[in-house]
């Protein structure tokens, strides 16, 4: 990347959170949007507290070697899961990781926290994301490996059962009890308990994640503190799910770290502006931050990139899908289930056009399927009458208003075996089910939003099992990956003719 | 008016600082010792925090006893807090606002928190206290009936 291409996007942001901040009104946002315009400005001026990091992010130069060490694995791990880690724990101030939906992204960050504590085992690593769920995952999965590791996890606002005992506020109860029974001085408890009784001050959290092995928190949640010196730098900084973050959100962090490994697939769903968001960007001249996307810009220019090329999510039938579809039949399947008739087209006459034209409405229209939602109860019907085990589904769909009608619809259902979540594809990632029902939506109008490529891999890749894909055939082949996909549900179901199930209204 | 002034630590030392300041000012002065009470932080924070206190001339290390204590400028603030009054005028419009309680000095101008910390130890240099006003909050209680 050019000095000026980077400079103009910084530029970019600059100006888009500066305008954001006179619209919201919220005062939480607000800050947030201060503290991400600070963090800019830190950038801007190189201000960092390892600027080795940065210069990397920037300008990525020429990638050094994997470590010819050799480990020695805590963890069952393929070649490229093994190269991914001897990478990312190299020499390198910047390294990258590209995992594939189900590629065990997780358990390639577990395994570089296990490697770095047995290195030092006074480590400090910052793990972070956009999403406290994934922050959850991370360390609830880093936890199961060794309990002698130090574990912080900083405002958890999903009340995850798994992390609670790494909040602060579990932290300092359990070190107060100890104090009680091991301490003498009374006059010493007392003002120990006083001082730490303020399980939200910041300057507490603070000394908690750089006094743990492991932090956990978001990446704005990064930007409330204030790192001074390299005394209080992070050894490795791991930002998972990075394609999804935003540039603020990704710059956070790379600020207070000695070394940084980005974690993220690409040709997943990237940060999603709102209909506020949108207009400021149009307000401003020749803004690029609905098309240009810098990380995408990083994993392909950086020569310290990995890739994680097996998945042990799906079938091989999903699997292939997947791979053919979206990464150039390089994606391996590691499950080795072949799983059969495991994606399925529903076909059907839709009974009207969907979305429904209102002729007098003003806003845009509100998209929904009411076919669809028929056809999709009575699948789930069917499944649950056919379960045997409790399965968990997923019914996903691209837009709000048809995930919500769906969910109306949920609440009034009940099933004997089957644990039903319903959202949107883009609430949806990150996560998976053993059944993912997708419903297209619509049967009519401009397929920018459900035919984005990104959309449709999310929408694919989450099933361990079943994929039912529920949409107007006769509209979707109009799309070239959509047709694609039709295809190929012919083409392996050809023995069973189940490639598409026809539903009546 | 008679008044005591009462100070502490202010309010950008963090938790960490706050406690070790508190655990030697109670007598607490082995350094293994505070680090042993306070595990739950790792050593390197809690001696960086130790450092914060040193460089601000809050408290001292003794290289050969090991042995931390307060500075000689803070024995003495505490010396001076403990056993003088001092008679000001405070304004009226103030003691409406403050609604006869005590009137805090926190985060306002360091020439105000200056001032007081030459009122307090007038033989001290005033450029070595305008590093210490920076450390301080004072409160100034009326009276003396809150701190005796």
């Amino acid at each position: 990347m050019t000095d000026n291409t980077w400079t103009d996007h910084l530029s970019h942001w600059r100006t888009f959170l500066s305008e954001m901040l006179i619209t919201l009104d919220d005062v939480g946002e607000q800050i947030k949007v201060e503290r991400q315009l600070k963090t800019i400005e830190r950038v801007s001026y190189a201000a960092v507290l390892n600027p080795k990091v940065l210069i990397e992010f920037i300008n990525p130069t020429d990638g050094s070697l994997p470590q010819a060490e050799e480990y020695d694995y805590f963890l069952n791990l393929n070649d490229s899961q093994k190269n991914a880690i001897k990478i990312a724990l190299g020499n390198n101030a910047l390294s990258l990781i590209q995992g594939p939906p189900g590629t065990g992204k997780t358990q390639v960050i577990a395994e570089i926290c296990l490697q770095l504590y047995r290195k030092n085992p006074d480590v400090r690593i910052l793990v972070c994301s956009e999403t406290h769920i994934a922050v959850n995952n991370l360390i609830s999965r880093i936890s199961e490996y060794d309990d002698s590791i130090r574990i912080v996890r900083i405002r958890d606002k999903e009340q995850n059962s798994s992390v609670d005992k790494f909040s602060p506020e579990e932290i300092i109860s359990t070190y107060i009890e100890w104090l009680q029974i091991n301490c003498i001085s009374q006059d010493a408890i007392d003002i120990i308990s006083e001082n730490l009784s303020d399980h939200e001050d910041r300057s507490l959290e603070k000394a908690l994640a750089l006094s743990a092995n492991i932090a956990g928190m978001t990446c704005n949640r990064i930007n409330a503190y204030e790192f001074e010196s390299s005394s209080e730098m992070f050894d490795v900084v791991i930002i998972d799910e990075v394609c999804k973050a935003t540039l603020p959100e990704i710059l956070a962090p790379l600020t207070i770290a000695q070394k940084a490994i980005l974690v993220g697939d690409p040709k997943q769903l990237p940060p999603v502006f709102c209909s506020e968001e949108i207009d400021v960007i149009r307000s401003i001249e020749k803004c690029n931050l609905q098309n240009y996307l810098y990380i995408e810009d990083l994993f392909l220019k950086s020569k310290n990139v990995s890739v994680l090329d097996t998945q042990y999510r799906m079938t091989n039938q999903i699997g292939k899908l997947i791979g053919d579809l979206f990464y150039d039949g390089e994606l391996k399947n590691g499950r080795n289930i072949e799983g059969e008739n495991s994606t399925i087209w529903v076909d059907y006459t839709s009974s009207e056009l969907w979305p429904r034209y209102e002729a007098n409405r003003v806003e845009k229209p509100k998209i929904y399927n009411l076919d669809e939602c028929r056809i999709i109860t009575s699948i789930l019907k069917e499944l649950d009458d056919n379960a045997e085990i409790l399965t968990s589904v997923a019914v996903i769909a691209p837009y709000r208003h048809q995930a919500a009608t769906l969910q109306g619809l949920m609440q009034k259902e009940h099933f004997r075996c089957l644990n039903v979540n319903v959202d949107t594809i883009d609430g949806f990632q990150g996560k998976e089910c053993d059944i993912v029902i997708f419903s297209l939506t619509r049967t009519v109008g401009s397929f920018r939003f459900l035919g984005d490529v990104r959309r449709l891999n999310v929408a694919l890749s989450r099933a361990r099992d079943k994929l039912y894909i529920v949409g107007d055939l006769s509209y979707a082949v109009n799309h070239r990956i959509l047709k694609r996909i039709a295809d190929y549900c012919v083409k392996i179901n050809s023995d069973t003719h189940l490639g598409f199930l026809s539903r009546n209204q | 008016m008679k008044v005591k002034i009462d100070f502490s630590l202010c309010r950008r030392f963090g938790v960490v600082e706050q406690t070790i300041f508190r655990l030697i000012l109670n007598g607490l002065t082995n350094p293994q010792q505070i680090g042993a009470f306070l595990w739950v932080f790792s050593d390197e924070v809690i001696a960086n925090s130790l450092r914060k206190l040193v460089n601000q001339q809050i408290i001292r290390v003794d290289i050969e006893s090991r042995k931390l204590s307060l500075s000689d400028a803070v024995v003495a603030l505490i010396e001076i807090c403990m056993h003088s009054s001092f008679e000001i005028d405070i304004p009226n419009e103030i003691l409406l606002v403050t609604d006869n309680s005590d009137y805090s000095i926190e985060k306002t101008a360091i020439e105000a928190r200056t001032a007081i910390l030459v009122k307090l130890l007038p033989n001290v240099k005033r450029s070595f206290l305008i590093g210490l006003a920076k450390c301080f909050d004072f409160r100034i209680c009326k009276g003396g009936e809150i701190y005796d």
